[in-house]
Protein backbone atom coordinates (compact mmCIF):
# COMPACT_ATOMS: atom_id res chain seq x y z
CA UNK A 1 0.00 0.00 0.00
CA UNK A 2 1.31 3.47 -1.18
CA UNK A 3 -0.35 5.72 1.61
CA UNK A 4 1.90 7.55 3.75
CA UNK A 5 1.03 9.67 6.84
CA UNK A 6 1.77 13.21 8.64
CA UNK A 7 3.37 13.29 11.71
CA UNK A 8 1.82 11.50 15.28
CA UNK A 9 1.03 8.27 16.90
CA UNK A 10 -2.24 8.51 15.31
CA UNK A 11 -2.26 9.48 11.66
CA UNK A 12 -2.95 13.40 10.99
CA UNK A 13 -3.63 12.36 7.59
CA UNK A 14 -3.90 10.14 4.70
CA UNK A 15 -2.25 11.23 1.71
CA UNK A 16 -1.94 9.16 -1.73
CA UNK A 17 -1.77 9.67 -5.46
CA UNK A 18 -5.09 8.26 -7.79
CA UNK A 19 -7.03 9.63 -10.55
CA UNK A 20 -3.79 11.39 -11.40
CA UNK A 21 -4.25 13.72 -8.07
CA UNK A 22 -2.87 14.24 -4.96
CA UNK A 23 -5.74 12.90 -1.95
CA UNK A 24 -5.09 13.91 1.31
CA UNK A 25 -8.09 12.48 4.26
CA UNK A 26 -8.05 13.88 7.17
CA UNK A 27 -9.99 11.62 9.91
CA UNK A 28 -8.41 11.43 13.27
CA UNK A 29 -10.42 9.15 15.01
CA UNK A 30 -10.07 6.62 12.37
CA UNK A 31 -8.80 3.21 12.79
CA UNK A 32 -5.79 2.42 10.14
CA UNK A 33 -7.79 -0.42 8.77
CA UNK A 34 -10.44 2.31 7.72
CA UNK A 35 -8.00 4.20 6.24
CA UNK A 36 -6.31 1.05 4.48
CA UNK A 37 -10.02 0.33 3.19
CA UNK A 38 -10.51 3.89 1.91
CA UNK A 39 -7.31 4.21 -0.21
CA UNK A 40 -8.11 1.00 -1.25
CA UNK A 41 -11.86 1.81 -2.32
CA UNK A 42 -10.62 5.02 -4.70
CA UNK A 43 -7.95 3.19 -6.24
CA UNK A 44 -10.90 0.77 -7.46
CA UNK A 45 -13.25 3.60 -8.06
CA UNK A 46 -10.33 4.68 -10.66
CA UNK A 47 -9.90 1.27 -12.26
CA UNK A 48 -13.40 1.07 -12.73
CA UNK A 49 -14.28 4.68 -14.16
CA UNK A 50 -11.00 6.39 -15.79
CA UNK A 51 -11.32 6.23 -19.50
CA UNK A 52 -7.41 6.05 -19.76
CA UNK A 53 -7.88 2.24 -19.08
CA UNK A 54 -9.03 0.25 -21.97
CA UNK A 55 -9.66 -2.54 -19.39
CA UNK A 56 -12.15 -0.55 -16.77
CA UNK A 57 -15.31 -0.57 -16.79
CA UNK A 58 -16.26 2.53 -18.82
CA UNK A 59 -13.70 1.53 -21.15
CA UNK A 60 -16.04 -1.49 -21.44
CA UNK A 61 -19.06 0.30 -21.39
CA UNK A 62 -17.83 2.49 -24.09
CA UNK A 63 -16.71 -0.77 -26.34
CA UNK A 64 -19.36 -3.11 -25.74
CA UNK A 65 -22.34 -0.39 -25.62
CA UNK A 66 -23.81 -2.39 -22.65
CA UNK A 67 -22.21 -2.91 -18.61
CA UNK A 68 -24.17 -4.64 -15.90
CA UNK A 69 -23.65 -2.87 -12.90
CA UNK A 70 -25.27 -1.99 -9.91
CA UNK A 71 -22.38 1.26 -9.13
CA UNK A 72 -22.14 2.32 -12.42
CA UNK A 73 -25.91 2.22 -12.92
CA UNK A 74 -26.17 4.70 -10.09
CA UNK A 75 -23.39 7.09 -10.85
CA UNK A 76 -24.57 7.07 -14.42
CA UNK A 77 -28.24 7.77 -13.55
CA UNK A 78 -27.27 10.59 -11.12
CA UNK A 79 -25.53 12.33 -14.00
CA UNK A 80 -28.34 12.33 -16.04
CA UNK A 81 -30.30 14.07 -13.40
CA UNK A 82 -27.62 16.16 -12.92
CA UNK A 83 -28.01 16.93 -16.77
CA UNK A 84 -31.52 17.14 -16.86
CA UNK A 85 -31.46 19.77 -13.89
CA UNK A 86 -28.77 21.96 -15.49
CA UNK A 87 -30.75 21.38 -19.10
CA UNK A 88 -27.60 19.52 -20.85
CA UNK A 89 -24.73 21.81 -19.61
CA UNK A 90 -23.80 18.82 -18.02
CA UNK A 91 -23.56 15.94 -20.10
CA UNK A 92 -21.77 12.67 -20.00
CA UNK A 93 -21.89 12.21 -23.48
CA UNK A 94 -19.20 14.46 -24.30
CA UNK A 95 -16.54 12.27 -24.45
CA UNK A 96 -16.01 12.11 -27.99
CA UNK A 97 -15.89 15.79 -28.27
CA UNK A 98 -12.91 15.60 -25.24
CA UNK A 99 -11.11 13.33 -27.29
CA UNK A 100 -11.62 15.44 -30.29
CA UNK A 101 -10.55 18.66 -28.29
CA UNK A 102 -7.16 16.92 -28.05
CA UNK A 103 -7.61 15.25 -24.28
CA UNK A 104 -6.90 11.79 -25.00
CA UNK A 105 -4.74 10.64 -22.48
CA UNK A 106 -3.55 11.46 -19.23
CA UNK A 107 -3.56 14.72 -19.52
CA UNK A 108 0.30 14.53 -17.69
CA UNK A 109 0.79 12.60 -21.08
CA UNK A 110 -0.32 15.35 -23.76
CA UNK A 111 1.97 17.03 -26.26
CA UNK A 112 2.41 20.72 -25.75
CA UNK A 113 0.19 20.93 -29.29
CA UNK A 114 -2.09 18.33 -29.86
CA UNK A 115 -1.43 17.03 -34.21
CA UNK A 116 -5.41 16.69 -34.33
CA UNK A 117 -8.07 18.24 -34.72
CA UNK A 118 -11.05 15.98 -35.04
CA UNK A 119 -14.53 16.61 -35.00
CA UNK A 120 -16.53 14.84 -32.53
CA UNK A 121 -20.36 13.62 -33.49
CA UNK A 122 -23.12 15.91 -31.17
CA UNK A 123 -24.05 14.08 -27.99
CA UNK A 124 -27.21 13.81 -29.04
CA UNK A 125 -26.32 11.06 -31.31
CA UNK A 126 -25.77 9.11 -28.48
CA UNK A 127 -28.46 7.84 -25.92
CA UNK A 128 -27.71 6.76 -22.62
CA UNK A 129 -29.98 4.68 -20.99
CA UNK A 130 -30.48 2.47 -17.55
CA UNK A 131 -32.90 -0.30 -17.07
CA UNK A 132 -32.28 -1.49 -13.16
CA UNK A 133 -28.56 -2.62 -13.18
CA UNK A 134 -27.61 -1.84 -17.13
CA UNK A 135 -26.24 0.52 -18.70
CA UNK A 136 -26.85 0.62 -22.37
CA UNK A 137 -25.49 2.92 -24.69
CA UNK A 138 -26.77 3.04 -27.98
CA UNK A 139 -25.79 5.38 -31.28
CA UNK A 140 -22.98 7.21 -31.79
CA UNK A 141 -20.02 8.61 -29.05
CA UNK A 142 -18.72 7.34 -25.82
CA UNK A 143 -19.43 8.47 -22.20
CA UNK A 144 -16.84 10.58 -19.87
CA UNK A 145 -17.57 10.36 -15.94
CA UNK A 146 -14.13 13.05 -15.88
CA UNK A 147 -17.01 15.53 -14.40
CA UNK A 148 -18.72 13.75 -11.63
CA UNK A 149 -16.40 10.34 -10.96
CA UNK A 150 -14.60 12.18 -8.33
CA UNK A 151 -16.74 13.56 -6.21
CA UNK A 152 -18.81 10.15 -6.56
CA UNK A 153 -15.86 8.21 -5.18
CA UNK A 154 -15.42 11.08 -2.16
CA UNK A 155 -18.90 10.17 -1.34
CA UNK A 156 -18.33 6.91 -1.75
CA UNK A 157 -15.25 7.26 1.06
CA UNK A 158 -17.66 9.30 2.93
CA UNK A 159 -20.24 6.08 3.10
CA UNK A 160 -17.11 4.00 4.39
CA UNK A 161 -16.52 6.88 6.91
CA UNK A 162 -20.01 6.59 8.16
CA UNK A 163 -20.97 3.01 8.19
CA UNK A 164 -17.41 2.61 10.21
CA UNK A 165 -19.02 4.90 12.84
CA UNK A 166 -16.31 7.43 11.74
CA UNK A 167 -18.09 10.98 12.38
CA UNK A 168 -15.16 13.58 11.86
CA UNK A 169 -13.38 13.67 8.64
CA UNK A 170 -12.30 15.48 5.61
CA UNK A 171 -11.61 13.71 2.35
CA UNK A 172 -9.60 16.26 -0.27
CA UNK A 173 -9.51 14.81 -3.25
CA UNK A 174 -7.28 16.69 -5.73
CA UNK A 175 -9.12 19.94 -4.54
CA UNK A 176 -12.87 18.40 -4.08
CA UNK A 177 -13.41 18.68 -1.15
CA UNK A 178 -16.06 16.92 1.75
CA UNK A 179 -16.09 17.64 5.61
CA UNK A 180 -17.71 16.02 8.71
CA UNK A 181 -18.22 16.88 11.64
CA UNK A 182 -15.05 18.65 13.13
CA UNK A 183 -11.32 19.09 12.67
CA UNK A 184 -8.98 17.82 15.49
CA UNK A 185 -9.50 21.77 17.49
CA UNK A 186 -12.72 21.13 17.57
CA UNK A 187 -14.07 23.75 15.12
CA UNK A 188 -15.69 23.04 11.86
CA UNK A 189 -13.46 21.69 8.87
CA UNK A 190 -12.07 25.45 7.19
CA UNK A 191 -12.00 25.44 3.58
CA UNK A 192 -10.83 28.18 1.33
CA UNK A 193 -12.75 28.82 -2.34
CA UNK A 194 -12.50 31.11 -4.34
CA UNK A 195 -9.01 34.07 -4.31
CA UNK A 196 -9.32 34.25 -0.61
CA UNK A 197 -12.21 33.47 1.19
CA UNK A 198 -13.22 30.72 3.43
CA UNK A 199 -15.92 28.65 4.16
CA UNK A 200 -17.07 26.34 6.84
CA UNK A 201 -18.12 22.62 6.17
CA UNK A 202 -19.81 20.76 8.47
CA UNK A 203 -21.47 17.88 6.41
CA UNK A 204 -21.11 19.09 3.01
CA UNK A 205 -19.06 18.94 0.12
CA UNK A 206 -17.19 21.93 -1.89
CA UNK A 207 -15.96 21.73 -5.55
CA UNK A 208 -13.74 23.96 -7.69
CA UNK A 209 -13.48 23.96 -11.53
CA UNK A 210 -11.65 26.01 -13.92
CA UNK A 211 -11.10 27.08 -17.51
CA UNK A 212 -7.03 27.49 -16.01
CA UNK A 213 -6.21 23.56 -15.17
CA UNK A 214 -5.56 20.88 -17.64
CA UNK A 215 -5.17 23.50 -20.60
CA UNK A 216 -3.29 22.38 -23.93
CA UNK A 217 -3.23 24.04 -27.31
CA UNK A 218 -4.29 22.33 -30.81
CA UNK A 219 -4.35 23.40 -34.38
CA UNK A 220 -7.33 25.90 -33.67
CA UNK A 221 -6.66 27.52 -30.61
CA UNK A 222 -6.00 27.07 -26.94
CA UNK A 223 -8.34 24.07 -25.26
CA UNK A 224 -9.59 23.61 -21.73
CA UNK A 225 -11.02 20.42 -20.23
CA UNK A 226 -14.19 21.61 -19.71
CA UNK A 227 -16.38 20.62 -22.87
CA UNK A 228 -19.39 22.76 -23.69
CA UNK A 229 -21.89 20.00 -24.72
CA UNK A 230 -23.75 22.25 -26.71
CA UNK A 231 -21.38 23.14 -29.07
CA UNK A 232 -18.77 19.89 -28.76
CA UNK A 233 -16.11 22.21 -28.34
CA UNK A 234 -14.02 23.73 -25.12
CA UNK A 235 -16.82 26.15 -23.15
CA UNK A 236 -15.92 29.79 -24.09
CA UNK A 237 -14.53 31.37 -21.00
CA UNK A 238 -17.31 33.33 -19.59
CA UNK A 239 -16.89 31.76 -16.44
CA UNK A 240 -13.50 30.97 -15.66
CA UNK A 241 -13.51 29.78 -12.07
CA UNK A 242 -16.40 28.31 -9.96
CA UNK A 243 -16.84 26.68 -6.55
CA UNK A 244 -20.19 24.73 -5.32
CA UNK A 245 -21.28 23.27 -2.31
CA UNK A 246 -23.90 20.74 -2.10
CA UNK A 247 -24.88 18.37 0.61
CA UNK A 248 -23.01 15.74 -1.63
CA UNK A 249 -19.59 15.48 -3.86
CA UNK A 250 -20.76 14.73 -6.88
CA UNK A 251 -23.70 17.56 -7.48
CA UNK A 252 -20.67 19.59 -6.69
CA UNK A 253 -18.54 18.30 -9.08
CA UNK A 254 -20.56 17.82 -11.60
CA UNK A 255 -22.58 21.40 -11.33
CA UNK A 256 -19.28 23.26 -11.28
CA UNK A 257 -18.57 21.51 -14.40
CA UNK A 258 -21.84 22.47 -15.85
CA UNK A 259 -21.51 26.43 -15.00
CA UNK A 260 -18.55 26.70 -16.59
CA UNK A 261 -19.47 24.65 -19.27
CA UNK A 262 -22.88 26.80 -19.84
CA UNK A 263 -23.66 30.15 -16.89
CA UNK A 264 -27.09 28.92 -17.42
CA UNK A 265 -26.62 26.27 -15.35
CA UNK A 266 -26.44 28.26 -12.60
CA UNK A 267 -30.57 28.01 -12.43
CA UNK A 268 -30.13 24.42 -11.41
CA UNK A 269 -28.38 25.47 -8.46
CA UNK A 270 -31.06 26.39 -6.24
CA UNK A 271 -33.30 22.73 -7.38
CA UNK A 272 -29.72 20.92 -6.62
CA UNK A 273 -29.89 22.69 -3.00
CA UNK A 274 -26.21 24.10 -3.69
CA UNK A 275 -24.43 27.20 -3.86
CA UNK A 276 -22.02 28.85 -6.14
CA UNK A 277 -19.14 31.21 -6.29
CA UNK A 278 -17.91 31.58 -9.36
CA UNK A 279 -15.58 34.32 -11.29
CA UNK A 280 -17.59 35.71 -14.52
CA UNK A 281 -15.73 38.36 -16.65
CA UNK A 282 -13.38 38.54 -13.90
CA UNK A 283 -15.51 39.77 -11.09
CA UNK A 284 -16.87 37.54 -8.12
CA UNK A 285 -20.51 36.55 -8.03
CA UNK A 286 -21.98 34.11 -5.25
CA UNK A 287 -25.36 32.91 -4.94
CA UNK A 288 -27.58 34.34 -1.97
CA UNK A 289 -27.19 31.72 0.26
CA UNK A 290 -23.11 31.10 -0.37
CA UNK A 291 -22.78 33.94 2.69
CA UNK A 292 -24.10 31.56 5.08
CA UNK A 293 -21.41 29.42 4.61
CA UNK A 294 -18.50 31.46 4.84
CA UNK A 295 -16.32 31.65 7.55
CA UNK B 1 -27.95 62.04 -22.75
CA UNK B 2 -31.64 60.44 -22.41
CA UNK B 3 -33.43 60.02 -19.48
CA UNK B 4 -33.53 56.33 -19.74
CA UNK B 5 -29.53 56.45 -20.34
CA UNK B 6 -29.22 58.75 -17.28
CA UNK B 7 -31.03 56.25 -15.30
CA UNK B 8 -28.83 53.42 -16.55
CA UNK B 9 -25.59 55.38 -14.84
CA UNK B 10 -27.50 56.08 -11.70
CA UNK B 11 -28.79 52.16 -11.59
CA UNK B 12 -24.73 51.34 -12.31
CA UNK B 13 -23.56 53.31 -9.38
CA UNK B 14 -25.64 52.40 -7.02
CA UNK B 15 -24.15 48.69 -7.87
CA UNK B 16 -20.66 49.92 -7.40
CA UNK B 17 -21.42 51.68 -4.27
CA UNK B 18 -22.92 48.67 -3.16
CA UNK B 19 -20.96 46.05 -4.15
CA UNK B 20 -18.09 48.20 -2.61
CA UNK B 21 -19.29 48.15 0.20
CA UNK B 22 -19.84 44.64 0.24
CA UNK B 23 -16.29 44.04 -0.87
CA UNK B 24 -14.91 46.24 1.88
CA UNK B 25 -16.84 44.02 4.50
CA UNK B 26 -14.88 41.19 3.53
CA UNK B 27 -11.50 42.54 3.54
CA UNK B 28 -9.57 40.13 6.02
CA UNK B 29 -12.26 40.78 8.03
CA UNK B 30 -15.72 39.40 9.42
CA UNK B 31 -17.75 40.91 12.19
CA UNK B 32 -18.26 39.28 15.23
CA UNK B 33 -21.96 39.40 14.85
CA UNK B 34 -21.22 37.33 11.36
CA UNK B 35 -18.86 35.10 13.58
CA UNK B 36 -21.23 33.96 15.00
CA UNK B 37 -23.72 33.18 12.24
CA UNK B 38 -27.54 33.93 11.88
CA UNK B 39 -28.23 32.06 8.91
CA UNK B 40 -29.63 28.98 7.63
CA UNK B 41 -29.21 26.36 10.88
CA UNK B 42 -27.49 23.58 8.15
CA UNK B 43 -24.93 25.63 7.06
CA UNK B 44 -23.93 28.63 10.01
CA UNK B 45 -21.52 30.21 9.95
CA UNK B 46 -19.18 29.02 12.88
CA UNK B 47 -17.39 30.92 15.70
CA UNK B 48 -13.54 31.14 15.02
CA UNK B 49 -11.27 32.41 18.00
CA UNK B 50 -7.78 33.16 17.11
CA UNK B 51 -5.17 31.38 14.77
CA UNK B 52 -3.52 27.54 15.33
CA UNK B 53 -1.13 25.87 13.37
CA UNK B 54 -1.62 22.42 13.34
CA UNK B 55 0.13 20.69 10.70
CA UNK B 56 2.35 21.98 7.85
CA UNK B 57 -0.51 22.12 5.36
CA UNK B 58 -2.31 24.94 7.09
CA UNK B 59 -2.73 28.04 5.06
CA UNK B 60 -3.15 31.13 7.36
CA UNK B 61 -5.84 32.91 6.05
CA UNK B 62 -6.90 36.28 5.84
CA UNK B 63 -4.00 38.21 6.36
CA UNK B 64 -3.16 39.32 3.08
CA UNK B 65 -7.13 39.24 1.45
CA UNK B 66 -7.81 41.01 -1.64
CA UNK B 67 -10.61 42.20 -2.57
CA UNK B 68 -12.83 40.43 -4.88
CA UNK B 69 -15.67 42.64 -6.30
CA UNK B 70 -18.67 40.44 -4.55
CA UNK B 71 -22.65 40.65 -6.11
CA UNK B 72 -24.79 37.84 -5.53
CA UNK B 73 -26.56 35.53 -8.04
CA UNK B 74 -29.94 34.06 -8.12
CA UNK B 75 -30.42 30.84 -8.66
CA UNK B 76 -32.79 31.44 -12.00
CA UNK B 77 -29.46 33.79 -13.44
CA UNK B 78 -30.29 37.15 -12.56
CA UNK B 79 -27.58 39.29 -10.92
CA UNK B 80 -28.55 41.29 -7.81
CA UNK B 81 -26.92 43.27 -5.20
CA UNK B 82 -25.51 41.02 -2.83
CA UNK B 83 -26.56 42.41 1.14
CA UNK B 84 -24.38 44.99 2.74
CA UNK B 85 -22.44 43.89 6.28
CA UNK B 86 -23.30 46.51 7.86
CA UNK B 87 -21.45 46.23 11.51
CA UNK B 88 -17.79 47.78 11.94
CA UNK B 89 -15.58 44.56 11.02
CA UNK B 90 -13.13 43.33 13.62
CA UNK B 91 -10.21 41.79 12.42
CA UNK B 92 -9.88 38.48 12.71
CA UNK B 93 -7.72 35.54 10.82
CA UNK B 94 -9.34 32.17 9.80
CA UNK B 95 -7.20 28.91 9.49
CA UNK B 96 -7.80 26.79 6.67
CA UNK B 97 -7.06 23.09 6.06
CA UNK B 98 -7.80 22.77 2.79
CA UNK B 99 -7.95 24.90 0.06
CA UNK B 100 -11.13 23.55 -2.80
CA UNK B 101 -8.73 23.60 -6.24
CA UNK B 102 -9.82 22.59 -9.59
CA UNK B 103 -8.12 19.73 -10.39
Amino acid sequence: MSASTVAGTAPEALTFRAMNTEWWISAPAAQQSVLDRVERLVHESEARYSRFRPTSLLSRLNVERRAVDTELAALVSRSLEIGRATGGAFDIRVGAAVIAAGYDRSFEQLPAMATDDRLAPPVAMLDVRVEGDTVLLDGVGIVDLGGIAKGWTIDRVAELFNDAGVTDYLVDGGGDIRARGRDSSGDAWAVGVGDDLAIRLADAAVCTSSTQRRRWVTPAGAAHHIIDPARGQSAVEVVTSVAVIAADTATADALATAVIASPAALGAAGPLGAEVLLQRNGAWEMTPGMESWLA
Amino acid sequence: MSHSDRRKLVNLSVFAVSAAMFAAAWVGVVGADQAAGDGPVDFAAVPVTGVTTRTPTVIPFGTTRTVPAVASQSSTGTTTVAPVATQAPATRQVVVVRRSRPS
